[in-house]
This record gives C-alpha cells, sequence and structure tokens, in this order.
C-alpha cells in the first residue's frame, strides 16, 4: 500500500469551531493508530485527541472539516498491529465463546424436545387403555417432533452457511411466484392470529430476476414469519417489495420491508438481534416457538448474497425489517398488441387492485370497464353483447365473494359462450376449487398481489376468438362418445368436432364396450356414456369397461350424459365407475374442460 | 299440458294432503299410517313418471318442437304457483334447460322470459332457507340475482320489445332488490333506481297496457322492507329518512282505506313494519316502540288461528327479542313477560289445526328458531324445538326418535365393554356411579337423537312436497341442516347436542362427508357424535323423511355400514353391530322406530304421551 493511500485512509472529521469543535466520525485506521475505540473518540475534542501529531486539514462543503493524520511514525504502526491483534484475540475469544454457547444451547434445545418425546411415549405406553391419555400424549410427541425437526434444520442450515458450504446459486424465477408463495404459506398464520397482513408490490420494476430463490423465501419467511408470530392477536403487518436501479443495467436492488406492530425490541436485544438463540420475551406473548436460529441465519444469506440488512425497533411499538439484495434481471417484456383496442371487463368490489389493473391495460392499449358488483356486471354485459361489443375478457377481483364467485362465473360463461376468457384474481390457494372453477366457466387464474407481468400474461396467453388457441387444441385427443340419439350424436361431433379432439361413435352401451375393448391401451381419452341405451344402458357399458383386463379400464375418464339429476340415480352412476355426470342438455363447455382435465 | 304432467300435479296435490299430518284429526293412529303408506306408492309413481316420459324429453330437448316446449314452460309453472309450491327443485331444472335451449336459438324475448322464471323459482327457494345466513345465504342470493340482472340489461332496448317482454324486464329491475345485501344502502340504492325507471314516462309510454299502479305499489312496499329487521334507531340521512318514510306513510295510508273498506282492522304484520321504520328513522324512541311491539302481541286472541294471529303469536316474539337483544339492558324488567310470551306461543303451536298450517306458519316458526332467549328458569331452547318439531314437522320427530332409540342401544353395549368411552364429555366424566352414568348416556344420546335433524326445520318446505326421489340439487340443498344445526351451541340447554346435529354425516376419518370444516377432533362430544352418525345412517333409509316404514332389509344397512367400518363409522361403534343381541334390538328398532315416533306424536297431541327417552 503506497504512504499517499495511508494517509488518506487515516482521518476523521470534526464539525464547529475552536474549544466547541467537535470530532463527528473516526476512521478505523485512525483508531488502530491512536489505538482507541470510535466510540471512545466521538464528540470529543479534536485537538485533545491528537495532541502532539501532524494533521492537515480541509473544510468539506457540508461546515465540517477533515483531518489527515500526516506521517505514521513507529510508534503508531506498533500500535496499530497491537490494536489489530488486540481485536483479533478478543473476536477469537468471542467466537470461541459463541461456540461454546451455540453448542450449549443447541445441546439444550435439542434434548429438550427429545425429552418431551421419550416422556410421552412412555406415558402412553403405561397408559395404553386409556385413550384420552394416549390421544393427549400423542399430540404432544407431535408437537415436540415438529420443534425437534426445524431445530435439526436450522443447525444445519447455519452450519451450512458458517463452512462456506451453502452455495448461492444464479437461476431464473419469477419475484410473482415467489410472492405467491409467501402470500400462501404465511396468510394462514397470519390468518389464525387475526392479523392483517398487506403486500404491497407496486414498486416493483422488473418481475423476471435471476438469483437463489429457495434462499430468498427462506429470508422472507423467516422475518415475516417472526413479524407473525411476535404481534399480538390483532396486529398488522405491512409487507413491501419494490426494486431500483443497480450499478449496471442487468441489475435490480430488490428492497424488501417488514413492518409490524408488534412488541418491538429493547436497544440491548437490538444489539443482539442477530446472534443465534436469542429469542425475545414478552409475558404479553407467552412462550413463542422457535429455535433462536432463523436471524442469524436470515442475517448471514442476506450478506452472503452481497445484500444488507437492518432493523429499527421500538420496545412495545414494533418492528421494521428492511433487506436490500442486488439480483440480476432478465430484459424480455411482455408483447401486450394483442390487447390494443380491445376491452376488458374488471368485476372488482372495493378497490385493492382496480387501479393497477386500469392503468396497466390502459397503458398496452386496452379499454378498462370496472363494475363494482356481478350484479352490473351482468347487466353491463347483457348490454354489450346487444350491441356487439362483447369484452375480449373479464377479471373477476380477488375481493368478490368467495361464496359467490364461482356462481357469477357460471353465469357470466352461460352468457358469453365458450371463447371469452374468464379469469379468476385470487390471493388464496386455489388449488381446492380449481377444477369446481374451471367447470364452472373460470378459464385461469391470476395470483395476487397482482404484478404487471403476470397481468399481462394471463390476458395475452390466454386463447382467444382470433388469438392462440393452443389451449382450445385438442386434436391430439380421443374421445369415444356412447349415444343412442341420432340428433345427439349430430350435435355433439359438431360442437366437440370445433375442438379438433377425434371423435369415434357408438350407439349403444355394447358397442361402446366393443370399441373400448378393442382399441390400444391408452387410446381413448374420454368416454361420454348416455344412459338410457337400448342393447346395453351406459352404468352396466361402464361397470364391464371398468372390469376389463388392462391398465387404462381403471383410469379412463366416463362422464355420464344424462337430463336424470334424482340423487339416487347420480349415485349409481358413480357406483357405476363413471367419474362424471353432465346434464342434458349439455353445455359443451363442460366438455372442453374435461378434455382438459384428462390432458393433465 | 301432456298428460303425465297432469297426472304428476295431481300426484304432488294427493301426496301433499296425505302426508299434511293432522294428528289431532287421525280417526286412529293406524289409519294415519294408512295414508303414508298411500303416499308412498305415490311418490314411487312420481319417480317413474319422470323417469319414464320427462327425462326422455330433456335428454333430447334440442329437438322438442315449440309446442313441447311451451308445456314444458306451463308445467314448470305450474309447479311453483300458488300459496305452497309443489316442487320447486324440478320447476327450477326445467327453466334452466329451456333457458339453455332458448340460449341456443338466440331468441331473445324467450330468453328474457326464462331468465325472470328461473329467477322467480330461486327467490322462491332463497326464502325457505330462513336461517341460512352468511356465504351460503349470498349464494342462493347471487343465482338468483344474475338472472334478473341479465334480462332487466334489456331495458336499454325497451322500444325492440312487445308489452309482455316489457314487463318481464321491469319486474327483473324491481327484484334484483329480493335476497339479502351485504350492505341496506346498496339496496336502498336498488329501490330508488327501480322508483326512478317506473316514474320515466318513456317506458310507461312504451307500454301503457301494463299495470304501472300496482309495479309502484310493489316498490313502496320494497322501500318499506330496505332496512334490516334489527336496524337500530337513527343512522340515516335526511334524503333516507325522506325516502323511506314517503313509501311507508303512502303505503300505510292505502293499506287503512282498504281495511277500512272491507271493515276489518290491519293485521300486525302491516302495522308493525310502519312502526319499524318510525323507530329506525329516529321518530319514535325505543320505549315506544317496544311498547307498540307489546301491545300488538297482548292484543292477539290465541282461539283465533288466522295469520295475523300466527303472526303476533308466533312470529313477533322473535322480532321483539331480536330488537331487545341489540338493548340488552332492557332486558331484564321483561325477563317475565319474554317467558309468558314463550309459554303462550307453545300452548298455541299445541292447538294449530292442521288445516290452518301454511308456508306462513312455517315461516313464523322458523323466525322464532333462529331468534331465542333462553332464560334461567325460562323456557328452554330445548323444549321449544322439541315442540316445534312434534306439532309441526312429526316426521323430523319420528325419524329422530328412531334414531334416538337406536342410539341408546348402541351407547349401552359401548358402556358395557368401556365404561369411561363417554368420559371426553366433562358432564359424563363427573358422575362416579357406573349406573348414574349408564343413566346419563342414554338419555343424552336419546336427546341428540331427537335432535340430530333440528336444521331441517329451517327449510321443511323446500323438500318432500312431491314425494319423488330427492334431485342432486335437493339433496345438496339439504346438507344445509348441518349449517342451520349450529345454532344449538347458543343455548346451554342445547349447546352439548350441536355438534351430534353439525357432525353426524362427516366421515368418521375426515375424508367425506360434509360439513367440510367439522373437525371431529376437536369435539368434545365426538363419541357422541360416532355413535349418532351409525344410527343415523341405519334408518335413513328410503330419503323420504314422512315414509313410516323401510324398502329395503335391515341388513343390507348393517353390511354396507361394516364396509364403511373406519371410514365413514367409527370402528368403536360398529363392532356393536357384530353383537347379535345387539343387531336383534336394532332391528326391531329399524322395523318399528319410526311408527312409535309417529305413535307417540299422535299421543301427545291427544295429551296421553308420557315423556320418551
Amino acid at each position: 500500500m503506497s504512504e499517499e493511500r495511508r494517509i488518506y485512509r487515516d482521518y476523521l472529521l470534526a464539525r464547529g469551531e475552536g474549544p466547541d469543535r467537535r470530532i463527528t466520525y473516526v476512521s478505523p485506521e485512525l483508531c488502530q493508530v491512536l489505538g482507541v475505540s470510535a466510540g471512545d473518540l466521538l464528540d470529543r475534542d479534536p485537538a485533545a485527541v491528537l495532541r502532539g501529531r501532524a494533521m492537515s486539514e480541509a473544510p468539506l462543503p457540508d461546515g465540517q472539516s477533515i483531518l489527515v493524520l500526516e506521517s505514521n511514525t513507529l510508534t503508531d504502526e506498533l500500535r496499530q498491529v497491537n490494536f489489530a491483534l488486540q481485536q483479533a484475540l478478543q473476536a477469537a475469544e468471542a467466537a470461541n465463546e459463541a461456540k461454546s454457547s451455540f453448542l450449549s444451547n443447541m445441546s439444550h434445545d435439542i434434548r429438550t424436545p427429545m425429552n418431551a418425546i421419550i416422556g410421552m411415549t412412555n406415558i402412553a405406553l403405561n397408559h395404553s387403555d386409556e385413550k384420552r391419555r394416549v390421544l393427549d400424549c400423542l399430540k404432544k410427541i407431535q408437537t415436540a417432533s415438529n420443534h425437534l425437526l426445524s431445530l435439526i434444520n436450522d443447525v444445519l442450515d447455519m452450519s451450512r452457511i458458517d463452512s462456506g458450504k451453502a452455495t448461492i446459486t444464479e437461476e431464473e424465477f419469477s419475484l410473482a411466484d415467489l410472492v405467491h408463495d409467501l402470500n400462501l404459506m404465511l396468510r394462514p398464520q397470519a390468518e389464525a392470529k387475526s392479523h392483517t397482513l398487506t403486500l404491497d408490490v407496486t414498486g416493483i420494476l422488473q418481475e423476471e430476476l435471476i438469483g437463489d430463490v429457495l434462499y430468498l423465501r427462506q429470508i422472507f419467511v423467516n422475518i415475516i414469519g417472526n413479524a407473525v408470530k411476535y404481534t399480538p392477536d390483532g396486529g398488522l403487518i405491512q409487507v413491501a417489495f419494490s426494486s431500483r436501479p443497480g450499478e449496471n443495467p442487468r441489475q435490480i436492488l430488490l428492497d424488501f420491508s417488514c413492518k409490524d406492530n408488534g412488541i418491538g425490541m429493547s436497544p440491548e436485544f437490538l444489539q443482539r438481534v442477530f446472534l443465534p438463540f436469542e429469542r425475545a420475551q414478552n409475558t404479553t406473548l407467552g412462550k413463542v416457538e422457535g429455535t433462536g436460529l432463523g436471524m442469524a441465519i436470515t442475517k448471514s444469506l442476506v450478506e452472503q448474497m452481497g445484500g444488507s440488512i437492518h432493523v429499527e425497533s421500538e420496545l412495545g411499538q414494533g418492528s421494521l425489517f428492511t433487506v436490500s439484495i442486488p439480483l440480476s434481471a432478465e430484459t424480455s417484456g411482455e408483447n401486450t398488441d394483442a390487447l390494443i383496442g380491445r376491452t376488458i371487463l374488471v368485476v372488482q368490489p372495493g378497490d385493492p387492485h382496480a387501479d393497477f389493473i386500469r392503468e396497466c391495460l390502459t397503458q398496452s392499449g386496452a379499454t378498462v370497464v370496472v363494475l363494482p358488483s356481478g350484479t352490473e356486471a351482468v347487466t353491463w354485459l347483457t348490454q354489450a353483447q346487444v350491441e356487439g361489443s362483447a369484452p375480449y375478457a373479464v377479471l373477476l377481483g380477488s375481493a368478490i365473494d368467495e361464496a359467490v364467485v364461482l356462481d357469477l362465473a357460471s353465469h357470466l360463461r352461460n352468457q358469453l359462450g365458450n371463447h371469452v376468457p374468464i379469469l379468476l384474481l385470487s390471493d388464496r390457494d386455489w388449488g381446492p376449487i380449481e377444477y369446481a372453477a374451471q367447470r364452472a366457466g373460470v378459464t385461469g387464474f391470476i395470483p395476487c398481489p397482482l404484478f404487471r407481468g403476470r397481468l399481462l400474461h394471463a390476458l395475452c396467453g390466454t386463447p382467444t376468438q382470433a388469438g392462440d388457441e393452443e389451449q382450445n387444441d385438442f386434436s391430439d385427443m380421443r374421445i369415444l362418445l356412447a349415444e343412442d340419439n341420432l340428433l345427439n350424436r349430430e350435435i355433439a361431433l359438431e360442437l366437440i368436432g370445433e375442438t379438433g379432439a377425434h371423435i369415434d361413435t357408438a350407439e349403444d352401451g355394447q358397442q361402446a364396450l366393443d370399441a373400448f375393448a378393442a382399441s390400444a391401451e391408452g387410446f381413448y381419452d374420454l368416454i361420454l356414456m348416455d344412459i338410457q341405451m337400448p342393447v346395453m344402458d351406459g352404468c352396466e357399458a361402464t361397470r364391464r369397461i371398468r372390469a376389463l383386463d388392462r391398465s387404462d379400464a381403471k383410469t379412463v375418464t366416463i362422464a355420464a350424459m344424462t337430463a336424470n339429476a334424482f340423487a339416487e340415480d347420480v349415485q349409481k352412476t358413480r357406483q357405476a365407475g363413471m367419474n362424471e355426470h353432465l346434464s342434458k342438455p349439455i353445455d359443451f363447455k363442460y366438455v372442453e374442460e374435461l378434455l382438459r382435465h384428462c390432458r393433465r | 299440458m301432456e298428460p303425465y304432467q297432469e297426472k304428476y300435479i295431481q300426484n304432488c296435490r294427493t301426496y301433499q294432503e296425505l302426508t299434511a299430518l293432522d294428528l289431532l284429526n287421525w280417526s286412529s293412529f293406524d289409519a294415519a299410517m294408512e295414508q303414508f303408506r298411500r303416499a308412498g306408492l305415490l311418490a314411487e309413481e312420481n319417480t317413474i313418471l319422470l323417469q319414464e316420459k320427462l327425462l326422455p324429453v330433456l335428454d333430447q330437448l334440442y329437438e322438442q318442437d315449440d309446442g313441447t316446449l311451451t308445456c314444458l314452460e306451463e308445467f314448470a309453472d305450474t309447479l311453483t304457483a300458488g300459496r305452497q309450491p309443489l316442487d320447486l327443485a324440478l320447476a327450477e331444472q326445467l327453466h334452466t334447460a329451456l333457458l339453455n335451449v332458448h340460449r341456443r336459438s338466440k331468441r331473445r324475448e324467450r330468453i328474457i322470459k326464462a331468465l325472470y322464471k328461473l329467477g322467480m323459482v330461486r327467490y322462491q327457494t332463497w326464502n325457505m332457507l330462513t336461517g341460512i345466513d352468511g356465504p351460503t345465504a349470498e349464494q342462493y342470493t347471487a343465482r338468483m340475482r344474475y338472472c334478473f340482472a341479465e334480462a332487466s340489461g334489456y331495458l336499454k332496448y325497451y322500444q325492440e320489445f312487445d308489452e309482455e317482454t316489457l314487463s318481464y324486464i321491469l319486474r327483473s329491475l324491481a327484484n334484483i332488490y329480493l335476497g339479502s345485501f351485504a350492505d341496506w344502502r346498496e339496496r336502498l340504492g336498488v329501490v330508488r333506481h327501480t322508483m326512478q325507471v317506473f316514474t320515466d314516462d318513456r317506458y310507461r309510454a312504451a307500454a301503457p297496457g301494463l299495470p304501472w299502479e300496482r309495479y309502484m305499489d310493489a316498490v313502496h312496499r320494497q322501500m318499506l322492507s330496505v332496512l334490516p329487521h334489527s336496524f337500530p334507531e337513527g343512522n340515516l340521512s335526511p334524503d333516507e329518512v325522506e325516502d323511506v318514510m314517503d313509501s311507508a306513510l303512502l303505503i300505510y295510508e292505502r293499506q287503512l282505506q282498504q281495511a277500512a273498506q272491507e271493515a276489518k282492522d290491519l293485521e300486525a304484520s302491516r302495522l308493525l313494519p310502519y312502526s319499524r321504520i318510525e323507530f329506525s328513522c329516529g321518530l319514535i324512541s325505543k320505549e315506544a316502540f317496544l311498547s307498540y311491539m307489546e301491545e300488538l302481541m297482548d292484543a292477539a286472541a290465541p282461539a283465533r288461528f288466522d295469520s295475523d294471529t300466527s303472526y303476533r303469536i308466533i312470529s313477533m316474539p322473535a322480532f321483539y327479542v331480536q330488537y331487545l337483544l341489540q338493548m340488552p339492558g332492557l332486558i331484564p324488567p321483561r325477563r317475565k313477560y319474554i317467558d309468558q310470551l314463550y309459554a303462550r306461543m307453545l300452548d298455541y303451536i299445541r292447538t294449530i289445526p292442521a288445516a290452518e298450517v301454511s308456508e306462513a306458519t312455517y315461516l313464523h316458526m322458523r323466525q322464532t328458531l333462529s331468534v331465542f332467549l333462553e332464560q334461567e328458569g325460562g323456557l328452554p331452547y330445548l323444549e321449544l324445538a322439541r315442540s316445534m318439531m312434534l306439532w309441526l314437522a312429526p316426521e323430523l320427530y319420528a325419524h329422530g326418535y328412531a334414531v334416538g332409540r337406536m342410539a341408546q342401544v348402541l351407547s349401552q353395549a359401548i358402556l358395557s365393554g368401556e365404561p369411561g368411552y363417554f368420559d371426553d364429555i366433562p358432564q359424563i366424566a363427573a358422575l362416579a356411579g357406573r349406573l348414574e352414568k349408564l343413566r346419563a348416556v342414554s338419555k343424552l344420546s336419546f336427546t341428540a337423537g331427537i335432535l340430530h335433524d333440528i336444521g331441517k326445520l329451517s327449510f321443511t318446505s323446500l323438500y318432500d312436497h312431491a314425494g319423488r326421489q330427492l334431485l342432486s340439487s335437493e339433496a345438496e340443498a339439504l346438507r344445509l341442516h348441518t349449517e342451520t344445526a349450529r345454532r344449538l351451541q347458543n343455548y346451554p340447554s342445547t349447546e352439548l347436542y350441536a355438534d351430534a346435529a353439525r357432525g353426524h354425516h362427516r366421515w368418521y376419518d375426515g375424508s367425506g362427508g360434509f360439513p367440510e370444516d367439522f373437525r371431529r377432533q376437536e369435539s368434545a362430544t365426538r363419541a357422541l357424535v360416532d355413535v349418532i352418525a351409525l344410527s343415523n345412517f341405519l334408518d335413513s333409509e328410503p330419503d323420504n323423511a314422512k315414509l313410516p316404514y323401510h324398502t329395503s332389509p335391515f341388513e343390507d344397512r348393517v353390511r354396507e355400514a361394516l364396509r364403511l367400518e373406519g371410514r365413514r363409522f367409527s370402528p368403536l361403534v360398529t363392532v356393536c353391530l357384530r353383537d347379535p343381541s345387539v343387531l336383534e334390538q336394532l332391528k326391531t328398532l329399524y322395523e318399528t322406530g319410526r311408527r312409535e315416533g309417529y305413535d307417540y306424536c299422535f299421543r301427545h297431541a291427544l295429551g296421553t304421551a308420557e315423556q320418551p327417552g
């Protein structure tokens, strides 16, 4: 290192004049030279501190002065080295102590649930006749096991990170997917404590990023999870994601903040919050579950990714965690030409996303009609159809009551016909309702919080009358249609034929059975079976198909087509082996949904 | 209409007459049972009529000519006409099918008419679901409302339609008001908009032949109902007060005039809404309003069985209590009075002749069951519910009786091997003596059996009119009885039975059944739930609750129950089905349980019955 560089590293800043002058900053290098910590030097008179030392001084634009040490004598060098050695010794002692403390805590924390498991098992064995006691023991064993597992996982994570074995992978991921996952994981926990959890993503510049999504998820889950845990019931947790340009065009800085109105942290605890096994104790919350390693792991991961993490907190008021991580950004954008001149109908009670949707879509050249209720949407749609201006797509907002959204979708689908996409915005896990939603006429889902890219992709990527119809192309699928009525057969052939699926027909149950038996395994994707047929009825044909000795006999989807809606008869079709029940007159959008379902 | 449709309708009417349970007018119990047997045969005939005649037509609906479609429409209309609909679910299925056909043909006038009619059927269905709150009520409301909303969307093109079609459009617009609203101001907005349209000269000029005054009258009545029943005083803006009071005064004056012309007094069901609106608008005090309600109720003559008296004696206590619950400080001085109201109500219910029992009676009863104040030393909710069942829905009591008796047999069998089986229930665990425990569990099981289907009282009118097999839409609606049963947990006298009423259809292993949110493991009375679940299954065939007999062998039920052992039913309970002595007792109850239940209802009506269980 050159003499010049050494000189410029040994400096301090001061403000004021004469005896009122005070030190406002000291560089670490100067601390080493002086052999004193920065805390001991701040706010002192520089003249007293630097007695006997030659300093160059220059004014700064903000009114402070910079004083630079001009020379470094041998004594100074020795002092510097001593200071460094002292610091190293302290660090080593601290690390050793930390390791001992870590092992001690870990040992204790592992033994505690293990003792519970062993103890409860013994109790259960000794009272095996007492159902209530055994049940109680099993529940406790389950709780202790889960806790032990998370402890072991966290310890392994810590160990991996500390030993440098935690490698940060660089892979493409969608920020929208990540936020959606966080929502699915954490919202139920928040709701269990009646918290209000808000997720703000309006500040996102780029959604397709490159980074280690697993570790990112872990970081955010740890922080938000703590906010949920350390906030008394009925609290408010505000999470925000935003981004800003990085140092180069392909880099962005992802900013994350999590603010809660929970128990907060004392200044003393703030100093230790990122240390292993540190957990806030608060009588109002009682015992808080956790291993005490989450924040330590979080900090390590953030720093390994080149980011930073800060926390502000006030005891009894809450905390604010902020994380900033540099990531690379994908530059591809969505082609939104398909939306130019189109009308999008949005049904969104209240205002959670209406403005954002309107702004996104208007920028893409679409006209947006936002209506606050399903009733108004149905009325509007009636008039739009009379005037020949049916919408390009319909968005059903996340604020529509869950109880009615599928009924609304079904009614709109009946009005619109098959080709207009109906998309459902949802901040919940739609897995449980996915099939019912599709049968009701929902074309797809858009997860919330709402991302611009996800919204545009859903609209530009969904099939329309004149657009991409990959989803409606069933030319690779085969249907066996068993229907004795000639006109019904012709109508079915015509309507299902539009999807491109290949259709074989049978005029009675025996023909259907013969056709299936004669086909290769897996040849048919779907069998549409009328019930009332001559020679052999649909139920008997289904029973015989299911009894055939071939692998697809049990798995092929067979849907009953019948006007018979008696509960007992529906039950009979199920008992015969049919998977679905389509009411006549058949709405062929259901057939399309079935085909999509079979394809999966 | 086609001959089979006429026959079906006639059968429905006869079935309803045969199963109208005029307990006091039965010449003998055996005569009543014979009536039920004939009703059962009619039910079978109706099912066959539909399967052989109607379903093939629906199978090929697209190729039917206009004449057939018109017959179907007329058939559906007849099924829903009159004071008591004959078959709502079938009517809904028919109107839905017709709407699909008309959409395909794109004939707007027919689409509009079909939408209106489908909406009206759905409204009638919703109206019968008193006591269903929250998401389910909203769902039924939504289904109805979308039909009306779509039809009313055509108002903009009114000049293109004839008067008849325009009347459907206008009525659809007005009917958007029907059903539940999350916010009463939203409903007010709908009514205001309707009023604007109905007073618009353009539409009147386009259809001068329509009964505009009758429409306006209906809209003014809607304005009276804008405020929820228990709306507190105040909280309305001056405009809102003006709108509501304008309509209230108009209707009230017309009603007074009409009553004067007919030389009758105005009914309480007309007087109360006006007074309620005065109170809600802050024009009278809460004490004055409550006093007025008391005056109306006290003026009822228990010897009369017209709808007005029924309203004053059965329904009004529910409204009265609903308001008091919002002003709990006013309850203590009225406790005794409330007890007297309930006692009078019970006496009244016991004496209503079958000919006077109407849909309105059931509605009043459901209202009281929905809002009740159980007081220490006063009428227990348990007694009210039991009485309502005995008098107004004895088929539910009979089935409950059979289930309760079976539950007793099963419980006793279980306890003989495992005395602590029911000890999850604190009241049972607290009993030291074995005999004491046995008696308590026996009583618990019987009462749980009686009450397990209490939720069905909320919509007794919705199913089982025609006696035919249930349609899948009805089966789905009937599941709601486990939701309405939730209210049992609100009352000390019934809270122990709430889980059995909610969870008896939920599978033991949680893999099926309903309601999905019932967590068996979280229930302290899960042992009771398991016993009731099996007992209910054994007695549940056929699904026509009114029939006092079963149509399939007991052995089939047992075989099916054992097949579902460990999945639908607790193996700790089904193990009893392997005990020959238990099986024998259960079989006897299978064959005679419902009859015994009906017999109890009959003797109770005569005043000769002892408390069973």
